[in-house]
């Protein structure tokens, strides 16, 4: 497409002569040419001279979706909440709040900032996943929640280490084990365990220490912090008799913490 | 199109929401049979299946008038209907609804004092979205309170309607801002202790008057006159009146509605004395006289408020750091009414127990988490303490990333712990910033400054700034991380390229670019070091002969000399001798002990520096350099009971070693200009006697004496005075055992007939330690285009050839 | 000497020994402890039972990150009815030397590039959006019947 705006092979129509069919279409083309704006303009145009006409509300929800293309989400989420107050009961209003949803997440600040946009993002994604459970979306707003939860989780052991550094133990030791109870299903649990590890064994809790480590050990038998873990234990010589390298594979789909617990008890 | 009032009571077409509303509940439907159909009448854009899906009643139904009126009402309640009725025909139930209309665009008219953008901030009413009455009322109000708040009572605004085809409307606030109400006038009643003028200098609001045409002090605003009364109060309390009260503070509307009349009615009370002073501590292995020395007041002094709450403080801090981190310190005063006397208690007991649980940072789009944790004076587990939040609040806002900042406390997760919320409001750290100026040293000048305070939100300092003036050009870069890998470190790095011509001090230009390297730490919050490594490459140039002229029989030192030739202007020979580029290669640190109330404005306190800087390691040059200077400041308030007056006094001395072979010139003392006012910037110490070009010194003292006064104007202006004695003194500018580098001048050069030999030119009080004194005044004043400064030294004690300099004058701006 | 000595900072709860005293096992139960020492200032984390209270004296180095002047932990640990069983308690002699493990478990999304920081919107953040193919595919793209 060309680079200087207007394009020179638009043909001018008169948008009140027009069927809102063909408007629709035109605007449906642009979208796909990628020209967000004026596909933008052809949407409107339909909502202004067919206001009640079916096509109308479709258009409404398409300018939303040109919007989001052209990453100008507060205005996309004000079209979609509209639309979404105006037709609730319309054919595609799941998909109305998935993109929604989308319009949050793609506003993620990294886990250096403040990570009020990923909590808006964790909300919209519940909401399609609750209110439309078995759906397409239902299952990609699955998978982006855990990568919310995974973001929320990562800010959280950023401070921890923040905090172990500056060898305040207590503030490490609550930032942990807030990932270890409230985010089982991320990736940062097994560092999280190690991190605990360490700070019960500058403290000089050694059994404290043994048990994370064995828990560790027994739920992320693989993984590198085990690894440290385990070194950190042979350096500081508490291995004897309580190393649970060879524990059996916990058996499948049991959660998080029953696996815990059984490997305790 | 014509413009209808949006105002409810005269909505043409409906009658207002709430009527209509009433008016077809009381038809109420006749009951019994089952509703059959539902017909729906009325509906544009909301679907028959959005009404449907609100309705609490569907067909098969049986007709009950109470469940169909909660559905009238739940149809009421979405917001998108003006008016709705419900009613039977036969087995259908009909309903008949009238859409709202929804808003095209939103408009305002005739607001200047507050933006568009401002106005439709957080209004009601939102393109695309539904337009209903009551939120145009609410918008209206909300309106109106903005304009409350800049002062603007006389303001009236209603919005208008214009309807547009298929039931969609413009919305346009038409606005009248009418004046600012200002105060014309401020009266007290009441007063004997102060006069009113005294007292119109305590508050904030300010009487009407010519020069505050910028500020907007004069207006009238309620809360200020509340915080008017508080400020009262406490300089009553300050000044010993215990029993002072506000009876009432009114502002009577002037007829026209132009200015409010401000009355303060006061009731004074007697001043008291200090009785008897003691601390009474309830917590256990705690004596309360320990901490007497604490209490700011004695006995028989006069009653002072701010010196209560300042005791109130240090117990407190005290007790902290004794290891009670609760603690709760409550002065009692008991009255004397007959005798004026008041005793003071101090109570010492149990604050409450509470720990920090977690701390939660918000609003930081742009700044990293760490780089606000780091501010804090407490960290999560640690005991909470009001005094340790204000002290992290001050720290956050000193950082200059933010316009607002909240530190709150709200409950845990259990009765002893608090989650602290720290609410920061970011603004932009980053300063572009184009100067024009004039100052005695560098000529005009203009000055281009990129700043960033917060490079990328990780607390990096990063400027790159060019100044370009007649004697000076500059640009530097430079980057400096506060805390180096999160330590107690202060690391930077500076790259700069200086070109002088100071044809002032000597007819001869320098240049010199290179870089530096520095690296500093905090020993605890008084005591600082910072080491440093710079490398520069220096260039001193155009320098020139002079050019010789016929000059009479005269004596050289001890020989007559008949008629000859001699030199006339040029640069001094010792300075030619050095012209040449050099390396620089520096080892350098400075020790501080800094006791000052605050590095900004400084008001009481003092600071001593000693500076050591080690030249050599393959630089072209080998010197090590010392420099001590301190600095006093001393408080005036006791006896001027104003803050502004203050008494500076500083003192510098430096000394040069060269080891070996001789220093370069540039590198060596120059007193005038900044540190000895009255002389020229190097005006003062060794000249050379044929050229007068100064040569630098390496032995320096130097010493200053500064009154700082109140102007008698009004504090808005911004404008201090000053009264200064500057004293100095420059010696050494010798060579290596009095030889000069080369062999100077020969003498045929002078007519004298002999073939070998020459002469050095003579220095000028080179060993002469006699102070030069520079004395006068000074005034700067704070405009809202930038900060001028002249300092004005007639009386002057100077040597032979030093060169005076009358008036300095300095004008800096940024905009 | 003092003169060049940084303040040193009380961290955390510092139980102090003659309080503890008044904890006596078998007898003592949650409810007491509170009150005494306020509550934990963590659990150990597998186990509700085991309340610890951790205080440090901290104290600002040159050149480094603070330093732990003193370090005081008490584990008071509860049967299931919430009596105490026993108490311990650990000071900076019963430390274990440990050296962090360096690294950290990336995730994803967490660095916006520099120069994206520096130009682009902060919190561009899509990590997986090829992959999950979550590019919402346009609506029944034609028309569709009026449902009047």
């Amino acid at each position: 497409c060309s680079w200087f705006g207007g394009d020179d092979n638009e043909i001018k129509i008169d948008a009140s002569k027009a069927s809102p069919e063909t408007l629709y279409n035109n605007g449906v083309d642009s979208l796909n040419d990628s020209h967000y704006d004026l596909a933008i303009k052809q949407f409107q145009a339909v909502e202004q001279n067919y206001p009640f006409a079916s096509w109308a509300v479709n258009a409404q929800l398409m300018e939303g979706y040109a919007e989001y293309k052209r990453q100008h989400y507060s205005d996309a989420v004000a079209i979609l909440d509209h639309f979404i107050q105006l037709h609730p009961a319309h054919r595609d209003i799941a998909y109305a709040y998935y993109l929604r949803a989308l319009c949050y997440y793609e506003e993620i600040a990294d886990i250096q900032r403040d990570q009020r946009t990923t909590l808006d993002a964790l909300k919209a994604l519940q909401e399609v996943v609750n209110r439309f459970p078995d759906s397409a979306y239902a299952r990609d707003a699955r998978l982006k929640i855990d990568l919310c939860n995974d973001h929320l989780a990562g800010k959280e052991m950023e401070i921890g280490r923040w905090y172990e550094r500056q060898h305040l133990y207590t503030a490490a030791i609550n930032r942990f084990q807030t990932v270890v109870n409230q985010y089982q299903t991320t990736n940062h649990v097994a560092e999280a365990l190690h991190r605990l590890t360490e700070i019960y064994l500058i403290l000089g809790m050694k059994d404290e220490a043994r048990k994370t480590a064995a828990v560790l050990g027994y739920n992320y038998p693989g993984s590198t912090w085990y690894e440290d873990s385990y070194n950190q234990l042979a350096d500081d010589n508490l291995l004897p008799g309580t190393g649970t390298k060879g524990a059996p594979p916990p058996p499948p789909d049991r959660s998080f913490f029953d696996r815990t617990l059984g490997s305790i008890f | 199109q014509d413009r209808q009032s949006a105002a409810p009571a005269t909505q043409s077409g409906s009658a207002p929401k709430s009527a209509a509303h009433t008016r077809s509940a009381s038809r109420a439907v006749a009951a019994g049979g089952l509703i059959q159909q539902i017909r729906i009448e009325g509906a544009q854009r909301v679907e028959p299946g959005t009404i449907e899906s609100y309705m609490l009643v569907q067909p098969g139904d049986p007709f009950d008038p109470d469940r169909i009126d909660r559905s009238l009402k739940t149809l009421y309640a979405t917001g998108l209907f003006s008016d709705v009725s419900l009613t039977r025909q036969g087995n259908t139930l009909v309903v008949k609804v009238v859409e709202n209309p929804v808003i095209n665009r939103i408009a305002f008219e005739g607001n200047h004092k507050l933006s568009d953008d401002q106005l439709r901030a957080d209004l009601q009413l939102r393109p695309h979205g539904v337009f209903t009455a009551a939120a145009a009322e609410a918008d209206r109000q909300h309106i109106l309170d903005l304009y409350a708040k800049k002062g603007r009572y006389d303001a009236h605004v209603d919005p208008k309607l214009i309807h547009l085809a298929n039931n969609e409307v413009d919305v346009v606030f038409e606005i009248n801002e009418g004046e600012t109400t200002l105060t014309s006038k401020i009266v007290f009643v009441g007063n004997q202790a102060f006069d009113e003028s005294r007292l119109r200098e305590v508050i904030a609001s300010r009487q009407q008057a010519w020069f505050r045409l910028l500020s907007s002090s004069d207006e009238y605003d309620p809360d200020r006159v509340k915080y008017d009364k508080e400020l009262l109060r406490r300089f009553y309390l300050k000044n010993g009146y215990v029993d002072f009260e506000v009876k009432n503070a009114t502002a009577e509307l002037s007829p026209d509605r132009k200015s409010f009349v401000l009355t303060f009615t006061l009731s004074e009370g007697e001043r008291y004395r200090v009785g008897k002073v003691s601390v009474d501590s309830q917590l256990h292995k705690l004596n309360g006289d320990d901490l007497l020395p604490d209490v700011q007041l004695e006995t028989d002094d006069w009653y002072d408020g701010d010196a209560v709450e300042r005791s109130v403080n240090l117990i407190t801090r005290d007790v902290q750091a004794r290891g009670y981190p609760f603690v709760e310190v409550k002065p009692r005063i008991s009255r004397n009414k007959a005798k004026h006397i008041v005793d003071l208690v101090f109570i010492v007991g149990d604050g409450p127990r509470v720990y920090v649980e977690r701390i939660d940072i918000q609003g930081n789009t742009r700044t990293e988490d760490k780089v606000i944790r780091r501010q804090f004076a407490f960290a999560e587990g640690d005991a909470f303490s009001a005094d340790t939040a204000k002290t992290t609040r001050q720290r956050l806002q000193d950082l200059g990333y933010f316009s607002n900042v909240n530190v709150t406390p709200s409950p845990g997760s259990a009765p002893d712990k608090a989650i602290i919320t720290t609410a920061v409001q970011e603004k932009s750290t980053g300063e572009l910033s184009l100067g024009g100026g004039y100052s005695t040293d560098a000529g005009a000048l203009l000055d281009v400054g990129i700043k960033e305070k917060n490079l990328l939100g990780t607390g990096v300092q990063a400027n790159a700034n060019a100044v370009l003036a007649q004697y000076q050009n500059s640009i530097d870069l430079s980057l400096t991380d506060p805390y180096f890998l999160d330590r107690n470190l202060v690391a930077g790095v500076d790259l700069f390229y200086v070109d002088i011509n100071d044809f002032f001090v000597a007819q001869y230009s320098e240049r010199r670019g290179g870089v530096a390297f520095r690296l500093g730490y905090d020993f605890n919050e008084h005591i600082r070091q910072s080491l440093n490594y710079t490398f520069v490459d220096r260039d001193v140039y155009n320098v020139y002969e002079g050019y010789p002229y016929l000059q009479g029989p005269a004596f050289i030192g001890p020989v007559l000399v008949p008629e000859h030739y001699a030199l006339f202007g040029g640069t001094s020979y010792y300075i030619r001798a050095q012209a040449n580029w050099t390396t620089l290669s520096q080892f350098g640190q400075t020790f501080t002990v800094d006791y000052r109330d605050s590095p900004t404005n400084p008001h009481a306190g003092w600071l001593a520096r000693l500076g050591v800087d080690a030249a050599g390691a393959g630089g072209s040059s080998a010197f090590i350099r010392t420099k001590v200077d301190g600095q006093a400041f001393i408080p005036l308030d006791a006896f001027t009971g104003n803050s502004d007056w203050g008494i500076s006094l500083s003192a510098g001395a430096g000394q040069l070693f060269n080891l070996g072979q001789n220093e370069q010139f540039i590198d060596r003392f120059f007193l005038g200009g900044d540190n000895l006012r009255g002389f020229l910037p190097g005006g003062a110490g060794p000249h050379d006697a044929f050229t007068g070009d100064a040569l630098g010194g390496r032995f320096i003292y130097t010493q200053s004496t500064e009154l700082h006064f109140p102007l008698p104007v009004s504090p808005d202006l911004g404008v201090s005075g000053r009264a200064f004695v500057d004293v100095g003194g420059l010696v050494g500018a010798n060579f290596e055992n009095g030889r000069c580098p080369g062999s100077g001048y020969p003498l045929s050069y002078f007519g004298i007939p002999t073939n070998a030999g020459s002469v050095c030119p003579p220095i000028s009080s080179n060993y002469n330690y006699a102070p030069r004194l520079g004395a006068g005044v000074g005034v700067s004043w704070q405009t809202p285009f930038g900060l001028i400064n002249i300092d004005v030294a007639p009386f002057v004690i100077k040597q032979p050839q030093d060169q005076t300099e009358l008036i300095r004058f300095g004008f800096g701006t940024r905009f | 000497c003092s003169f060049f000595e940084a303040r040193p900072q009380v961290r955390g709860n510092l139980v102090d020994t003659d309080t503890l005293k008044e904890l006596v096992p078998g007898t003592s139960t949650r409810a007491d402890a509170t009150a005494l020492l306020g509550s934990p200032t963590a659990k150990a984390t597998f186990d509700d039972n085991t309340w610890v209270y951790i205080g440090e004296v901290t104290q600002p180095q040159v050149g480094r990150t603070q330093d732990v002047v003193s370090q005081e932990v008490v584990l008071l640990s509860f049967n299931n009815a919430g009596v105490l069983e026993h108490v311990r308690t650990l000071n900076q002699d019963n430390s274990y030397p440990v050296e962090m493990a360096s690294g950290a478990t990336p995730s994803p999304g967490s660095e916006a590039s520099l120069l994206q920081q520096l130009f682009g919107s902060i919190g561009k953040y899509n990590p997986l959006g090829g992959a999950l193919g979550n590019q919402p595919g346009a609506p029944t793209g034609g028309a569709n019947t009026n449902t009047q």
